[in-house]
C-alpha cells in the first residue's frame, strides 16, 4: 500500500535516531497504515476498543506512579512500578503532545507474565491506534495485551 | 510474449518519467533559495539557504538558542520574537506559547522553517553562548545507571556560567544512529573550574544521547558542546536565609554546582540537601557531600531510601522523598527551594513545597 506524504514525514520520524534509538517500527514494512489497521482488526475481533485499552494501562499506570519508583499493588492482580527520567518525547505524529519519558513495569501476581509500556505507548494506542511495528523496542501486541489486562473478559 | 514485454517496458518507462517530474517539481517547490535574518533590528545580517529550520540556522551562524530536547517541539526553550517573515503558528508550537507570547509574535525556532527573508528579536546575552570542542577526560560509573563524564575544554578556552545553568551536548552517529542530536545536561562543575565541564547522565532506556555516553563515548574521544545557557542559578533574594534543595538520580548534578559554588564564596546560608533514590544502588556522592558537610558546617546532605535492599544496612532515612520533605521542612519562612528531576517527582514535592506556604517565586526547577 503506498503512503501518503504525511504518512512518510511521519515515518520518518519513527526510524532509529530520530525520537528514539531504536524507533518506532522495528522490521515492519508494512505501510504505518496497514500496521494500524491490521492491529485495530485484531482489538476490534476481540470486542475492545483502543481507548478501553488505554484507559486501563493508564489506570495502572497511575497507580504505579503513587510508588515514586517503588513496586505498588493494583487492584489485588497487579504489582506495579514506574521509572520516569528527565525530558520529554514528542510524538512521532507532530500532534504537539509531549510525553513523559516514563516507563511502567506490570507484573500480573496470578500468571507471572510481564509486561513494560511507556507513556508515550498509552498515546499512542489511544490517539492513533498504533502499537508499534513487528521488532520494535516497545511493540505491544494487541492480542496479548487484552489478555494480560483481562479486558476480554470485562467484556463478555 | 513481446507483447507482454512491450507492455512491461511501457508502464516502467512511464513510471520513470513520473518520478523523475516529482523529484523535479518537489525540488523547485522547496527551492526557497537564499533568504536574509535580520537579528535585532540590524544589529546582526546573515544570508542563508532557505528550507532550513531557524533553530539550525542561527546555531550555523553561532548564534546558539537553548533547547533541551534537540529540535523536536517537546521542550518549549527556543523560543525567539519573529516580527516578520514567520508564516502562521503551527499546531506544534501552540502548546508552548501563552497567548500573550502568541500576541507578540514569539514562535519555537525548532518549528519555524526559512522560505523568505526574516527578521527576528532575541535576547543579547545568547551572542554570548559558545561552542566548544571539548575532550572526555573521565567517564565513571556513579551507579549501575549513571555516569560522570568530565569534558575539558580546549587548551586557553573558557566557559563562563552560572551554577545550575546547563550546556547541549552534540552527539555523533552511532550504532544504528546516523543523525547527530543535541540534548540539555546541567553542569555539575562549580563555575570556578572554568575549564572543564563535568555533566551526570542517567541512562534512558532507548535515549539517544544518554545512549551515546554510556554506549559509545570513551576517555579521549572529542566531545561538541554550547552553553551556557538557562535560568536555574541561586537567587538569594533578600531575607533569604535557609535554601533547600531536592534532587534525585541525575538531578544532583546542577545542586552539586551550587553547593561547590556557595561553599567557595562563603555564602552564609543553612542548606538542607534532600536526595532520593530507591535503594543504595541508586545512590552516589555520599563522601562527598559528606566532605562539604565538614567544609560547610551550615550544609547538611539527607540522602533517603524509598525501598533498601535488606542488604543495603541501611540506618539512614526512609521513605519517599515527598514524605521526607514533608518530615523535615516545617515552614517556608526565609527559605528558598532549588530542585531537580523527573517531571513527575518534581510536580510532587512542588505540591509539599505549597503545602509548606511555598510561594512559586520561590522555588525554581528546570523541568526538561
Amino acid at each position: 500500500m503506498k503512503e501518503n506524504p504525511t504518512d512518510k514525514d511521519i515515518r520518518k520520524d519513527m526510524m532509529p535516531g530520530r525520537i528514539i534509538a531504536d524507533g518506532y517500527l522495528g522490521n515492519d514494512e508494512r505501510s504505518l497504515e496497514q500496521i494500524v489497521n491490521e492491529d485495530l482488526s485484531v482489538l476490534s475481533s476481540l470486542g475492545v476498543t483502543k481507548e478501553q485499552l488505554a484507559a486501563k494501562m493508564q489506570h495502572i499506570t497511575d497507580k504505579a506512579l503513587e510508588g515514586f519508583g517503588d513496586p505498588v499493588d493494583v487492584d489485588s492482580r497487579y504489582t506495579a512500578q514506574v521509572l520516569e527520567f528527565m525530558g520529554f518525547l514528542g510524538c512521532p505524529y507532530k500532534d504537539g503532545k509531549r510525553l513523559a519519558k516514563r516507563n511502567t513495569y506490570v507484573a500480573d501476581n496470578e500468571t507471572g507474565e510481564t509486561m513494560i509500556w511507556s507513556d508515550m505507548n498509552i498515546h499512542l494506542i489511544k490517539n492513533h491506534g498504533f502499537f508499534e511495528g513487528k521488532g520494535a523496542q516497545y511493540r505491544l501486541d494487541p492480542r496479548r495485551l487484552v489478555s494480560f489486562l483481562q479486558l476480554e473478559q470485562e467484556t463478555e | 510474449m513481446q507483447e507482454v514485454l512491450q507492455t512491461i517496458g511501457s508502464v516502467t518507462g512511464i513510471s520513470l518519467v513520473l518520478a523523475l517530474i516529482i523529484t523535479l517539481a518537489d525540488k523547485w517547490l522547496n527551492d526557497y533559495g537564499e533568504v536574509t535574518v535580520d537579528i535585532n533590528k540590524g544589529e546582526r545580517k546573515f544570508k542563508t539557504e532557505g528550507g532550513q529550520m531557524l533553530l539550525n540556522a542561527l546555531a550555523a551562524q553561532k548564534i546558539f538558542i537553548p533547547s533541551a530536547c534537540g529540535g523536536k517541539a517537546t521542550c518549549g526553550l527556543c523560543k525567539v520574537q519573529v516580527t516578520d517573515g514567520a508564516g502562521p503558528l503551527l499546531p506544534t508550537e501552540a502548546p508552548y506559547l501563552t497567548a500573550k507570547e502568541q500576541e507578540t509574535h514569539y514562535r519555537l525556532s525548532c518549528q519555524v522553517k526559512l522560505k523568505n527573508d526574516m527578521a527576528i528579536l532575541i535576547p543579547e546575552e545568547l551572542f554570548n553562548i559558545k561552542e566548544f570542542i571539548g575532550t572526555v577526560e573521565q567517564l565513571d560509573n556513579l551507579t549501575h545507571d549513571i555516569k560522570l563524564l568530565r569534558i575539558k575544554l580546549p587548551e586557553g578556552e573558557t566557559i563562563k556560567f552560572k551554577a545550575g545553568q546547563f550546556v547541549q551536548l552534540y552527539t555523533k552517529p552511532y550504532g544504528k544512529i546516523k543523525e547527530t542530536v543535541f540534548r540539555a545536561y546541567s553542569i555539575a562543575s562549580p563555575p570556578s573550574d572554568n575549564t572543564h565541564v563535568d555533566l551526570i547522565i542517567r541512562l534512558v532506556p532507548g535515549g539517544i544521547a544518554t545512549g551515546y555516553v554510556h554506549e559509545a563515548l570513551k576517555v579521549g574521544d572529542e566531545i561538541r558542546i554550547s552553553g551556557p545557557y538557562g535560568d536555574f542559578f541561586l537567587r538569594g533574594d533578600e531575607g533569604i536565609n535557609e535554601l533547600v534543595m531536592i534532587a534525585g538520580g541525575s538531578g544532583l548534578a546542577p545542586i552539586r554546582s551550587l553547593l561547590y559554588d556557595i561553599a567557595e564564596k562563603g555564602l552564609d546560608y543553612r542548606i538542607r540537601f534532600y536526595f532520593g533514590a530507591v535503594a543504595k544502588r541508586d545512590l552516589y556522592a555520599e563522601e562527598e557531600m559528606a566532605k562539604l558537610e565538614a567544609e560547610y558546617p551550615n550544609f547538611k546532605f539527607v540522602p533517603a531510601l524509598s525501598s533498601p535492599a535488606a542488604e543495603d544496612e541501611w540506618d539512614g532515612d526512609t521513605g519517599r522523598i515527598t514524605e521526607v520533605v514533608d518530615r523535615y521542612v516545617e515552614n517556608a519562612d526565609g527559605k528558598e527551594a532549588y530542585l531537580c528531576g523527573s517531571p513527575g517527582m518534581l510536580d510532587a514535592c512542588i505540591k509539599v513545597l505549597h503545602s509548606k506556604g511555598f510561594k512559586d517565586d520561590a522555588i525554581f526547577y528546570d523541568k526538561f
